[in-house]
């Protein structure tokens, strides 16, 4: 039997059952959880934001339409949050991007035992040095397979902007990777 | 906060972000789309029974309106803007929080804001940590108004309002104002 879709629970949720909007966050919690994450660098922040997230999606179900993927609609909520709560954040990410990023970078990429392993920690810590702006594209569009049409709505951007941002957080990220591994050689 | 998502995904779309606005091609792209897919978070074991847990308790916001009131003395209605504005001069309400600690007096504010169009307007100030969701002003009446009342600390408070989640409108009938830092201006108010 196929399990039942958004709007099944959306619905039923709206009629009063007090189970269905469980089936909603257990189904998007990864989704949410993980660009809060990406977006403040910081896990019990994140799960903060995540869990504020989902309790406005509860408060506003009544305004959601049918016709949009909710996945869409409540990361929407989200990069909202993020932003409107943590108005110093651009700040904070100019200082964490001039100052210590790139020592963070080298010691997270030493602490990794397994050769693998240790460029998927390359990778990682560069896309967390990167500013938000570039970050959070990159996160919705790679990791969580958003195609950039929905990563421009969720973000409330031009898609040209969006189609921009993944383009340059890429190449820095890119940058970023081959530095380091050139600096890992003897 | 209503977000703007008008469509639902159209994977072709996807394509377009293959290549850099210059028409340069990335092999880059590959790497990431096989290793950042492997970094995602998951979100922490029990979190989808904290978000219920929080949704079940939290009372109403019928009850915390009443709660809130409870303690405040409302003394004097203001006279409200055409356009939109922060009407202050309420009553004094005294606070005695212990037989030593000082006598702290605060002065309840009722703020004002037009936005008939808006789906939800915040205020938020130093008094809220400069974070949002913490006060939601209640409306719109059938002019447009959004309203709220808040019990502040005598002194220099400043604040903004946050219409729909996104758009930071400084108070178009304050007396004062200050740059915020982040190209928006903060209104200034000394009770």
């Amino acid at each position: 039997m196929n399990e039942p879709d958004d709007i099944h629970w959306v619905q039923a949720c709206l009629q009063g059952d007090r189970h269905a909007f469980a089936k909603l966050v257990e189904r998007h919690s990864d989704v949410v959880y993980n660009l809060a994450y990406r977006m403040i660098g910081n896990a019990s922040t994140a799960e903060d934001l995540a869990q504020e997230t989902f309790i406005r999606a509860h408060d506003r179900l009544h305004q959601y339409k049918p016709e949009f993927v909710f996945r869409n609609w409540v990361l929407g909520i989200c990069a909202n949050l993020v932003r409107s709560r943590y108005r110093w954040w651009r700040r904070y990410q100019k200082m964490q991007t001039e100052f210590g990023h790139h020592e963070m970078l080298r010691l997270e990429a030493c602490a990794a035992t397994d050769e693998v392993e240790a460029a998927r920690e390359r990778l990682s810590s560069a896309l967390m040095a990167l500013p938000e702006r570039l970050r959070t594209p990159l996160a919705l569009h790679y990791m969580e397979g958003l195609s950039v049409r929905e990563m421009a709505q969720v973000l409330d951007i031009r898609l040209s902007a969006a189609k921009m941002r993944l383009a340059r957080g890429r190449d820095r990220l890119r940058e970023t990777v081959t530095r380091l591994e050139m600096e890992k050689m003897p | 906060m209503n977000t703007k998502i008008k469509s639902p995904a159209k994977e072709t779309d996807r394509d377009g972000a293959q290549q850099a606005p210059t028409g340069e091609t990335h092999p880059f792209e590959d790497t990431l789309g096989k290793v950042l897919p492997s970094l995602r978070r998951a979100a922490p074991a029990g979190f989808v029974e904290r978000v219920t847990a929080r949704i079940t308790d939290r009372p109403s916001r019928a009850e915390a309106v009443g709660h809130t009131a409870f303690f405040q003395h409302w003394m004097t209605p203001a006279a409200v803007g055409a356009a939109a504005a922060v009407l202050v001069m309420l009553g004094l309400w005294a606070v005695q929080s212990s037989m030593t600690a000082p006598r702290t007096e605060a002065v309840v504010v009722q703020f004002v804001f037009h936005a008939p169009g808006a789906e939800q307007v915040e205020l938020v100030g130093d008094f809220t940590e400069w974070q949002a969701g913490r006060i939601l002003l209640e409306g719109p009446d059938t002019a447009g108004q959004w309203t709220a009342r808040v019990a502040l600390s005598e002194g220099r408070h400043e604040y903004i309002f946050l219409v729909d989640g996104r758009s930071w409108q400084t108070d178009p009938l304050a007396q004062i104002r200050r740059p915020d830092g982040f190209g928006n201006l903060n209104a200034v108010m000394n009770l």
